[in-house]
């Protein structure tokens, strides 16, 4: 009877990995094959009692699509009968575009960050044209909707990286959290200071950097501080 | 079929068995597993004729799960069920069109016929009997005849009421103490398998020399046993990173279920078990394979006392007869009770049940290869081991809904220092 040469327990004679640690079992020759004791997972009849993730996704995607492209389609159709051509479905159904969008990216996409995060970005920086070219004669898309989503967007990626390279996590992630807020509030204040009124003014958001800073230092002395002055043999050389 | 109740057609499920059908879900089944190998393949025309006849000795088997209005109930079916091909994925919920209302399964591969059934109807006491019933009776059939069965009930005898009493009832006393809430326990960590499968690793190990081994260390089998998987667990959670091993609870709990009818006789063929729980602080320090034995001999004993038991009966028998309990409606009921069991599961780290030796008469012992015995799936305690016994050889086995094999590897190898021979089986072979 074959044998794991690690484990040292015997296996019948068709197994080619050891159950319990998953070493190779070497094959001895002049020992008859062996058929395992249980059927093949396909047979039985309850093989596909559930259907597998790519199933489960597929299934998914047709119900969503189904879903938003009926309204969608509700949408354009009233509008096209009611006036002639398209005027008032242009934005809602513009919207649905971005919710199916976002969707599909979900979907594709769902098992790296950089990937999802990246085709979200695209999608809204694409959902926001749109809607800038659709509400009137005044672009802003250039001038604040595109920089509001850069900013937001490297703050994100910003505090994830610095969250994801910290060692030990407590409530220095919290902390770095208030501070990409504090950022994000503080820029965001600028670029509509500087699109309303053409310069640079921090308002409203001063409030919010002088609450959370502080808070967020505190925070930060708790995570890393607090742990060197409570040991008092290593601070004190004792 | 029979009439054995009040009323004939709806019987209540007994207290035990409440709880199952509440917490159903497709990795919590209730569903536990008893399989005869015999020594020539199984011929299906064959075994649905021996089923069809143990079934008139077994009626309070023949019934299926309906949903009351305040509870289940079990409805009495009008014919037998249908025995079905096996699966690589045993105890796992069914393809549509393999799906009834029974509670129990008769399934056969090449030479093995296997019960699959659910804790709602019986624990694996009455399970065995009916498979060693089914087993003599389909044994029977094929022309191998044995004259004396012994125990084992057999079609054509009357059937006894009581066979069907919920045992639970008489014992409660009104204003009985109800055990302490332990704290919670270390739970194995792994990846969960998809959903359908259900991972089987089942270790022989002969007899003799392992029964050798649980004398030396001054305890029983089941004892013996319960300490190996305990110094596997300790192993397991030494593993761990230290970060992630702080946040996880310092208390290994394995909790060993423990057949009533010993203490307080009854014929019930329906659930009437408890459980031992056996706890290790790690915290204390790591424990050596003699202390856990030493220490799990002592909480054995102990748990066996019959008062400690009455206090869990307590416990049980109160939370049904609540008024607000009785009262409220069964979806109401389900919600309760899927978090009182997450709240139990919590508690217990993992449980090793031992059915003991199987006796079959001496006629049909040369047609038979062996038993085993599988627990049902938990997605909580994730690995689960039962114990039986056939012909000088002993069948451990682990049921497991994660891909590490860190518990049973740990367990086996220990038993291999220890000298013994081990031969394992899986239905995850890659």
């Amino acid at each position: 009877m074959p044998y794991c040469a690690r484990c040292g327990v015997e296996v019948d004679s068709h197994v080619q990995v050891c159950p319990l640690c998953r070493t190779p079992i070497m094959k001895l020759e002049d020992l008859p094959s062996s058929q395992s004791a249980w059927p093949h997972p396909s047979h039985g009849g309850t093989a596909k009692v559930f259907a597998s993730p790519t199933e489960q996704r597929a299934r998914a995607f047709w119900l969503v699509t189904t879903l938003l492209l009926v309204p969608a389609l509700v949408l354009l159709a009233v509008d096209l009968f009611a006036s002639g051509h398209l005027t008032w479905s242009l934005i809602p159904g513009l919207a649905l575009a971005a919710a199916f969008l976002y969707l599909i990216a979900g979907f594709r996409f769902y098992n790296g960050f950089l990937g999802l995060t990246s085709a979200f970005v695209v999608i809204t920086a694409v959902f926001l044209l749109g809607l800038d070219v659709l509400d009137g004669p005044k672009s802003w898309f250039l001038a604040l909707g595109l920089p509001i989503l850069v900013l937001l967007v490297g703050v994100l990626f910003a505090a994830y990286f610095v969250i994801l390279k910290v060692k030990t996590k407590g409530y220095n992630v919290i902390a770095t959290v208030l501070l990409a807020l504090s950022v994000y509030c503080a820029g965001l204040d600028g670029l509509i200071s500087m699109y309303t009124a053409g310069l640079v003014r921090i308002g409203w958001s001063m409030i919010v950097v002088l609450i959370l800073i502080p808070l967020a230092l505190y925070l930060f002395f708790l995570h890393y501080g607090l742990k060197r002055a409570l040991n008092f043999h290593r601070t004190f050389h004792v | 079929m029979a009439d054995l109740g009040e009323h004939p057609g709806f019987r209540p499920l007994d207290n035990a068995g409440k709880l199952f059908p509440s917490i159903a879900s497709n990795r919590v089944t209730s569903y536990f597993r008893l399989s005869v190998t015999l020594k020539e393949p199984v011929r299906k025309g064959v075994l649905q004729d021996a089923l069809d006849a143990v079934m008139t000795r077994y009626p309070y088997f023949q019934t299926g799960l309906r949903s009351g209005v305040f509870w289940y109930v079990l409805e009495d079916e009008p014919e037998p069920p249908q025995v079905m091909p096996d699966s690589a994925w045993p105890c796992m919920p069914l393809a549509r069109r393999f799906r009834s209302r029974f509670l129990l399964r008769i399934r056969w591969f090449g030479a093995r016929i296997a019960l699959e059934v659910s804790h709602a109807l019986t624990d694996g006491t009455g399970a065995l009997l009916f498979l060693r019933s089914l087993t003599a009776e389909y044994l029977q059939q094929c022309g191998h005849r044995a004259e004396e069965w012994g125990d084992i009930p057999r079609p054509g005898q009357p059937v006894d009421p009581q066979e069907f009493s919920d045992a639970f009832l008489p014992l409660y006393e009104k204003g009985y103490p109800v055990p302490p809430l332990p704290k919670p326990a270390f739970h194995v960590p792994g990846r969960l398998v998809r959903h359908g499968e259900y991972g089987v690793v089942t270790g022989i190990v002969p007899a003799g020399p392992l029964l050798e081994a649980a004398k030396t260390a001054g305890t029983t089998l089941t004892g013996f046993l319960t300490a190996v998987l305990l110094l596997a667990l300790q192993e397991v959670r030494q593993d761990l990173p230290e970060g992630r091993r702080r946040r996880q609870s310092p208390f290994l709990r394995v909790v060993v279920p423990v057949n009533l009818r010993k203490l307080f006789p009854s014929p019930t063929r329906r659930n009437f078990f408890l459980t031992v729980p056996i706890e290790v602080d790690t915290r204390l320090g790591r424990y050596s394979l003699e202390e856990l034995c030493r220490r799990v001999h002592t909480v054995l004993q102990t748990g066996l006392e019959e008062k400690v038991l009455k206090t869990q009966i307590s416990r049980n028998v109160r939370s049904e007869h609540n008024l607000l309990a009785r009262l409220s409606p069964l979806p109401l009921k389900n919600l309760v009770l899927s978090s009182i069991f997450s709240s139990l599961e919590a508690r217990v780290t993992t449980s090793l049940s031992n059915l003991g030796v199987v006796a079959m008469p001496d006629a049909l012992i040369p047609h038979i290869d062996r038993f085993e015995f599988l627990p049902p799936p938990s997605p909580y305690t994730k690995v689960n081991v039962a114990v039986i016994s056939w012909q000088g050889r002993v069948f451990i086995t682990f049921g497991k809904l994660i891909h590490e094999t860190g518990v049973e590897r740990g367990f086996f190898t220990t038993l291999r220092k220890l000298g013994l021979s081990i031969k394992v089986e899986t239905n995850q072979e890659v």
